[in-house]
């Protein structure tokens, strides 16, 4: 079971929030493996919104994303494309 | 009659009726009936409860989206999240285990995550305090099965009164018959805010206490521009007010059909008018607005409650963000203009004795640490002036010396990115901005070396009046309408036109009608101003001729004083007051 995990800086505008973070969440419970975002320490479940939206998670704020599953790698590239694209912020 | 003062979050005046809208009123019935059940009937309810509600916001989400915008929808869809939550859902389902009757427990656990999201820094993560307050106030209406939301039997034009408005109180409301909002809660980022300026309609927010001062049915006049609210005003405020709203919404009415038109003088002389903006959001109401082109971006924002400095590819993406967006119309990118009075937290610069007559602006190329800055800068926008019209503009100017430096620079810069297989786009204007009177003065030495001189009239008067613009004592002198000024101004036009190059005005001076036939007369070639003045000014280009407008100048530039000049041109052309 492959088992990664990735290390990015949130560059949008609003960092982690409402709509990034519906985002995030909604796209994190397409895939099977387990998912945790952690930002300073703090980890949490990347499905459940409350607890992504209690990171506090701002903008140009780094965040690590692990994930350990079957689809570990197909989610990986999909979150990590997601906050690159600054979640399709215009 | 009594004044109350909020917040302005969203312009324009409205007189009406008050809708006080009461959100916490369960019905006390049901909520006895709840509190009788079994926890396991409890869970059951709780649980049927969640999935109508994620049902109902569904709906909610797809109506937004189609009467408001998918950004507004996606609201929703955190809220269907937060129903969905496990966490949320165990929580509640614990404290029912408890012996904690349903609706309670609900809120009990909606209060631990509004007090938890309520202590953040930031208020869009404040905000969001009010979506789990909503989700909470849903899951209730669905246990109860109570009438959703009592707004939406609002049939008549009302001004809706609340002590907060939820993202679902508002979607649900009938737009047609709100007049404007005023709540209690919330700040300039708030969903009502955002929602009443998407409808057109004022608002004001942040009135402690509003809903113990307006009763049901209470006459309201909300100046959504000053943040005032006059409840039951007497005959001759309504009357004052009345004749302002009507002024107001002539005045939009008529000037929004000129933010469509070329601003075109009676004689046919074309003035390009554009906008200054200050971050990326304004592009777009720039365009709503009829801007021309970007006459102005300052770059300061992008420097702002940041850290460090921005590299060059964060630059780069922005730059190419709005010169994407503006496609082919120009955007002139002002370089970096801190020091004096502005200052960024990333760059610590010693104290001065004289700031406005110190280390600022392009004078940063002086040094050997902050050149490195402007570098960085010009790097960045010619590698994103292939995706649209980009010029350059370097503020603070002073000598012919320092502009040729610039000019080294930037070819520097241009050889080097080329070199390192760089795109760049074949033409890219550099212009400087006019704000020390030595550069006005010897502009004919400098016009061969530029391609297009931009007055920044406001450090253009500090520095000609030797008046500090930022001290309230003296500030009777300072005033953009002193001759010395338009003086200035017409040597700067009378060099750059000599050698073929354009001149425009990017400070206050080209938001004011009032000197727009002395500015034309000037034959000054583009006016840069805020969004908001783009259409009024469009609007008075189009009333004056050239001919007349020299006439103008002729006398204008005699005048002894500011005052003479105002008094002349009130009296002698067309404007708006």
């Amino acid at each position: 079971m492959p088992k990664v995990q990735f290390t990015a800086i949130l560059k949008n505008r609003v960092g982690l929030h409402a709509r990034p973070a519906a985002l995030f969440v909604r796209t994190s419970k397409k895939y099977q493996c387990e998912i945790f975002v952690e930002k300073e320490g703090n980890r949490v479940d990347a499905k459940k919104i409350l607890g992504v939206l209690g990171l506090g998670a701002n903008k140009d704020d780094k965040i690590t994303v692990y994930l350990d599953g079957q689809d570990a790698l197909d989610a990986k590239e999909v979150l990590l494309e997601m906050i690159e694209n600054k979640f399709g912020e215009e | 009659m009594k004044i109350v003062v909020g917040i302005p979050a969203s312009e324009g005046i409205a007189i009406g009726k008050a809708l006080v809208y009461e959100r916490e009123s369960n019905n006390e019935i049901d909520t006895l009936q709840l509190s009788s059940l079994t926890p396991n009937d409890a869970i059951k309810r709780f649980q049927e409860a969640i999935s109508i509600s994620i049902s109902r916001l569904g709906k909610l989400a797809r109506k937004t989206e189609v009467e408001i915008g998918p950004n507004e929808a996606a609201i929703f869809d955190a809220q269907i999240l937060i129903c969905e939550d496990d966490d949320f859902q165990q929580s509640v389902i614990k404290k029912i285990n408890q012996g904690i009757p349903i609706d309670k427990a609900i809120w009990i656990v909606v209060d631990f995550y509004i007090s938890k999201f309520a202590e953040m820094d930031n208020d869009y993560f404040k905000e969001r305090a009010l979506d789990i307050q909503d989700v909470g106030n849903q899951i209730i209406k669905a246990l109860t099965g109570s009438n959703p939301n009592a707004l939406m039997e609002l049939t008549e034009k009302k001004i809706i009164v609340s002590r907060v408005l939820t993202p679902s109180d508002t979607v649900e409301l009938p737009k047609k018959y709100v007049l404007g909002f005023l709540t209690e809660f919330g700040g300039p980022t708030s969903h009502v805010a955002i929602i009443a300026r998407a409808l057109n309609v004022p608002a004001v927010i942040g009135i402690p206490e509003l809903t113990h001062q307006i009763s049901q049915g209470d006459l309201l006049i909300i100046d959504g521009t000053n943040g005032h609210v006059i409840i039951n005003p007497d005959t001759k405020t309504l009357g004052k007010y009345a004749v302002q709203q009507k002024k107001m919404v002539q005045n939009q009415q008529e000037l929004q059909k000129f933010a469509k038109i070329q601003a075109k003088t009676q004689d046919g002389k074309l003035i390009k008018i554009q906008a200054n903006i200050g971050s990326v959001d304004e592009v777009y109401r720039a365009m709503d607005h009829g801007a021309d082109g970007i006459g102005l971006l300052r770059t300061e924002f992008l420097y702002l409650e940041k850290k460090d400095l921005p590299t060059e590819n964060e630059l780069f993406d922005t730059f190419k963000e709005i010169l994407s967006a503006m496609r082919e119309k120009a955007v002139i990118l002002r370089t970096l203009d801190i020091g004096g009075d502005k200052d960024i937290p990333s760059l610590v610069l010693p104290k001065e004795e004289n700031p406005f007559l110190g280390l600022r602006g392009s004078r940063f190329i002086s040094d050997a640490q902050l050149r490195r800055i402007i570098i960085t800068q010009v790097r960045a926008a010619l590698r994103a002036s292939s995706f649209g019209n980009l010029k350059i503009m370097f503020p603070m100017v002073s000598t012919l010396k320092e502009v040729l430096d610039l000019n080294t620079l930037v070819n520097e810069c241009r050889s080097d990115l080329l070199a390192n297989g760089y795109n760049i786009a074949t033409s890219v204007e550099i212009g400087i901005m006019v704000e020390v009177p030595s550069i006005a003065l010897c502009a004919e030495a400098v016009a061969p070396y530029v391609d297009f001189f931009s007055i920044g009239t406001n450090d253009l008067t500090q520095y000609v009046l030797a008046a500090d613009r930022t001290n309230e004592t003296i500030a009777y002198l300072y005033d953009h309408f002193h001759p010395s000024v338009f003086r200035l101004i017409q040597i700067v036009v009378n060099a750059a036109h000599k050698y073929g190059k354009w001149v425009g005005i990017c400070g206050e001076l080209a938001s004011e009608s009032l000197a727009t036939p002395i500015l034309l007369g000037l034959g000054i070639d583009e006016l840069s101003m805020n969004i908001n003045s783009i259409p009024k000014i469009k609007r008075q280009v189009t009333r004056q001729s050239m001919n007349k407008s020299k006439e103008i100048l002729k006398t204008v530039l005699d005048l002894p004083t500011s005052k003479d000049v105002r008094k002349f041109l009130s009296q002698n052309s067309i404007n708006d007051i």
